[in-house]
């Protein structure tokens, strides 16, 4: 035995034993990390409120049934909308000053190709409260879906013999097949959903239906032109866009013939490029810049550009015909406005020749006895921003009640009547406003039902530097679209799909803005060991007794979840 | 990378300012070494987070020693270890830049010269930050210190140079902000034998005029900017770049950093062009390193002491 075996190293230097857990430094900070999920800027841009973060993050692993599932959390019509949606949301993407928006649309398209789920039941507190859907386009669709989820007997009645109001009537099936619309309707239709077809609603089957169902909701939607208010209007060969989208005599009649359209908006590009299909020799769209709005996307406008359309800013005045059949569209000058250079040349012919005339300008509701009793603002019933009109019972969504014609917006203003409904009936306090994203009508019906306090609908994630920093710059993935050439001769669809690797690497390019996703970076940089999640929850905490509040954890949260309370 | 609060070797308490990218580091390397792992501190911002007696916020056996001689009790216990035939622990020097770059360069050099078995991290906050911000030959140029208050005129010394002149085993440059990057260099040096050489980057909230919340930030923009590239250097010779840097502009990551704010256009000219003279002669050295040594790992590998 030597010497060292009975040498205690204490006697000769000091050794510590104990932690430095005993030392509070949470008393140094003047505030704490606060962990808080937000709402993405797309979801607060989408008028449906998607939850497309969390969509996106089950698409980047591949999982796209759970994307799916996260768009049917708001949507029934995940497979029309990755098609025909105006995108709102992607012009909000945080990525599209970076490296370009997250192709969300096409994402959902992705989910609804790839994924199969079941709508989820919010709950059963509407059992026993019939409610009557009048009309069964997106509206209609969107709002019975919803009441079903809630657990009410829908009854859905469409005067048309098939589902889908302007789904199935207005949009083409170059643009929105038929199986991909069947598919859709087929989830919303597994749920407690009676649908009714070819039963149009007179003054007196509302009163019965007001009459055996504690609610009505009327999503009838506007299918009267607007008329043009000038001369020749009356003429042979003039016909309103909806008119020749729902007519297929009236698109036999352009074979060879030299079309015109007018108007800006969606039906005019759709009746442009049907004529187009249908073998009309020469098709032009005249719009009138001051007045018309520009089509939802551009992507239609030039795909029309490529199927031989043309479009020429022009102010038609009168329609000049021989023998009673129009000839001419006569078009006052315009000037060219200052800094808007979509407007013609002074030097622009006053005359366009043609053989057919087809008005797109716009729908009206039109006069039935349904609204006989209603209030009237701006030529659309009169309701409050959730759908209730001045009758007792009587709801109103869809175009019939908004200016904003567009599927999202129908479908969302379907939602909201829905929860307006079903509060209505169940006798809730109206907590409806609390589930607003971004203070606006767009409206979050998981959110309300969630459990647990309701995401403040105020707060839109904000990311930071350190984002940007971190984020590979990474074009965005993109489908071909069909040829022209071969669009032009049939109805097959246009636009191409993102196929799953594709998808899969698009749904990876997202920050999932105020989403959580477990990253760890919070936790992975926090010099005080005191961020983590605790217990098996979710969020992540700061240790308060450790926590000096440096603010690296908020620093590295590519999200914008974990941000910096006020001072303590 | 999932961190597990209960899985980490370094303890909260410790007395590191707020937002110090040290204990970041620390808690990086200690949580890939594990439990096996004995710790030598010498005076540095790391003896003071190590904790004041009786207390420590190293969760392993740690000993402090002096200043300039973290290399050599480390290579002390080492070999003692190995003499008790306990070959599964692993011995880790922490020192800052004064302790590695100035004052401890010699005993390094001896202890690398001999390839004796240990990791050494050297955590460069890019001054003397611990008494109060004096130059160290670790500072870079322009920099403002206590002692340099019109800006630093020396270059910083390229220690990766100096360790990669002794031939030894393994040499890495690392950052906080590339934790995946450091964890695994971490990782590859535990794996392997003689000395072992991390070179991490450590911005100094105090010391180089940054918002506590800005260390991360700063790291990362000072290897995107190739300031501070990601590279190892194996047995001296071949070099291999980890991570290919956004080449932002350096202003971007001088313009945060308060240390910085006096200097001119054309010192930031002069350290853009000194920072891409150095990128293109370091993707030169790997490019031709691979020509020279590609397939033949190990070529010029010394054999261990022992």
């Amino acid at each position: 035995m030597s010497y060292h075996t009975f040498l205690d190293p204490e006697l000769i230097i000091p050794i510590s034993r104990l932690s430095t857990e005993a030392f509070k430094t949470g008393s140094w900070s003047r505030n704490r990390p606060v962990f808080e999920e937000k709402n993405s800027p797309c979801r607060v841009g989408c008028p449906n409120a998607n939850n497309i973060a969390t969509a996106m993050y089950m698409a980047s692993k591949g999982d796209y049934d759970g994307a799916l599932a996260a768009f049917l959390e708001e949507s029934p019509l995940p497979s029309v909308c990755g098609r025909v949606c105006n995108h709102a949301c992607q012009s909000k993407c945080n990525r599209g000053d970076h490296d370009g928006s997250v192709q969300i649309r096409a994402m959902e398209r992705a989910a609804s190709d790839f994924g199969s789920a079941r709508p989820e039941m919010l709950t059963d507190a509407g059992k026993g409260l019939p409610v009557a859907v009048i009309g069964s386009g997106p509206a209609g669709l969107a709002a019975a879906y919803h009441l079903a989820r809630m657990g009410h007997p829908v009854r859905l009645i469409e005067a048309r013999e098939r589902l889908g109001g302007l789904l199935t009537w207005g949009i083409p099936g170059y643009r929105l097949p038929e199986e991909i619309l069947n598919r859709d309707l087929k989830r919303i239709l597994s749920l407690d959903i009676e649908a009714v077809t070819n039963r149009p609603v007179d003054r007196a089957g509302l009163d019965q239906l007001l009459g055996s169902h504690r609610a009505v909701l009327l999503a009838t939607g506007t299918w009267a032109p607007t008329p043009m208010g000038i001369p020749g209007e009356e003429l042979g060969g003039v016909c309103p866009g909806l008119d020749f989208l729902l007519n297929d005599a009236l698109q036999a009649q352009v074979k060879g013939r030299r079309v015109i359209v007018i108007g800006g908006g969606n039906t005019a590009i759709d009746a442009a490029r049907v004529a187009v299909r249908n073998g009309a020799a020469k098709v032009d769209i005249l719009y009138r810049p001051d007045l018309e709005a520009l089509p939802d996307s551009d992507d239609e406008v030039r795909e029309a550009e490529e199927e031989g359309v043309h479009r020429t800013a022009a102010h038609p005045v009168e329609f000049v015909g021989e023998q009673g059949r129009v000839s001419a569209v006569l078009c006052k000058e315009i000037e060219r406005a200052d800094g808007i250079d979509c407007c013609r040349s002074k030097a622009a012919p006053d005359e366009f020749s043609c053989d057919l005339v087809i008005t797109a300008i716009g729908q009206s509701l039109g006069a039935s006895s349904l609204y006989s009793e209603l209030d009237m603002d701006r030529g659309r019933i009169a309701a409050d921003r959730q759908g209730r009109t001045v009758r007792t019972g009587l709801y109103i969504a869809g175009d019939a009640g908004s200016l904003r014609a567009t599927v999202v917006e129908a479908m969302a203003s379907g939602k909201r009547a829905a929860v307006a409904i079903h509060h209505d009936l169940t006798g809730k306090t109206d907590s409806v406003s609390d589930a607003f994203a971004g203070g606006r009508e767009t409206f979050s019906l998981h959110e309300l039902f969630r459990p647990g306090p309701i995401r403040d609908p105020n707060v839109t994630a904000e990311i930071n530097r350190y984002s940007y920093l971190t984020a590979v710059a990474t074009q965005p993935q993109s489908a071909p679209n069909l040829d022209a050439n071969l669009r032009v001769s049939g109805f097959q669809e246009v636009a191409g799909g993102l196929d799953e690797g594709g998808a899969e690497a698009e749904a990876g390019r997202c920050f999932y803005c105020g989403t959580c996703i477990g990253c760890d970076l919070c936790a992975t940089f926090c010099p005080e060991v005191s961020m983590g999640q605790t217990n098996g929850k979710t969020a992540y905490e700061a240790d308060p007794d450790h926590c000096k509040g440096c603010g690296a954890c908020a620093s590295v949260c590519v999200r914008g979840v974990v941000t910096m309370g006020d001072e303590l | 990378m999932r961190s597990d609060i209960s899985q980490d070797v370094l303890r909260a308490g410790h007395a590191a300012c707020p937002g110090c990218a040290y204990p970041m580091g620390m808690r990086m390397v200690l949580k890939t070494l594990g439990l096996r792992t004995v710790v030598v501190v010498v005076p540095s911002c790391a003896a003071i987070i190590a904790g004041p007696f009786p207390n420590t916020s190293l969760g392993v056996p740690s000993f402090h020693s002096a200043f300039e001689i973290a290399a050599p009790t480390a290579a002390g216990i080492s070999a003692a270890l190995k003499r008790q035939g306990v070959d599964d622990v692993t011995v880790l020097a922490f020192a800052g830049d004064g302790g590695t770059f100035d004052i401890g360069l010699q005993a390094l050099s001896g202890a690398a010269d001999r390839n004796e078995d240990f990791i050494y991290v050297c955590l460069d906050n890019e001054g003397y930050m611990n008494t109060g911000v004096q130059v160290s030959s670790s500072t870079p140029q322009y920099s403002w210190t206590g002692t340099t208050p019109s800006g630093n005129t020396r270059h910083k010394k390229q220690i990766m140079e100096i360790m990669a002149a002794h031939r030894i085993p393994y040499a890495a440059t690392a950052s906080i902000a590339f934790p995946e990057d450091l964890m695994a260099k971490v990782e590859k040096a535990k794996g392997m034998r003689g000395t072992r050489f991390i070179h991490l980057l450590a911005p100094c909230v105090t010391g180089w005029k940054i918002a506590p919340d800005e260390a991360p930030l700063v790291s990362r923009l000072s290897v995107e900017s190739n300031v501070f590239p990601l590279y190892e250097i194996f047995d001296g010779l071949r070099y291999e770049i980890n991570h290919q840097p956004k080449r932002i502009p350096v202003e971007r990551y001088l313009v945060l950093q308060g240390r910085f704010s006096h200097i001119s256009a054309e010192q930031t000219e002069a350290i853009q062009t000194e920072t891409d003279r150095a990128w293109a002669e370091l993707c030169s050295r790997e490019m031709r390193s691979r020509q020279l040594y590609e397939g033949s790992k190990g070529t010029a590998a010394r054999v261990s002491g022992d």
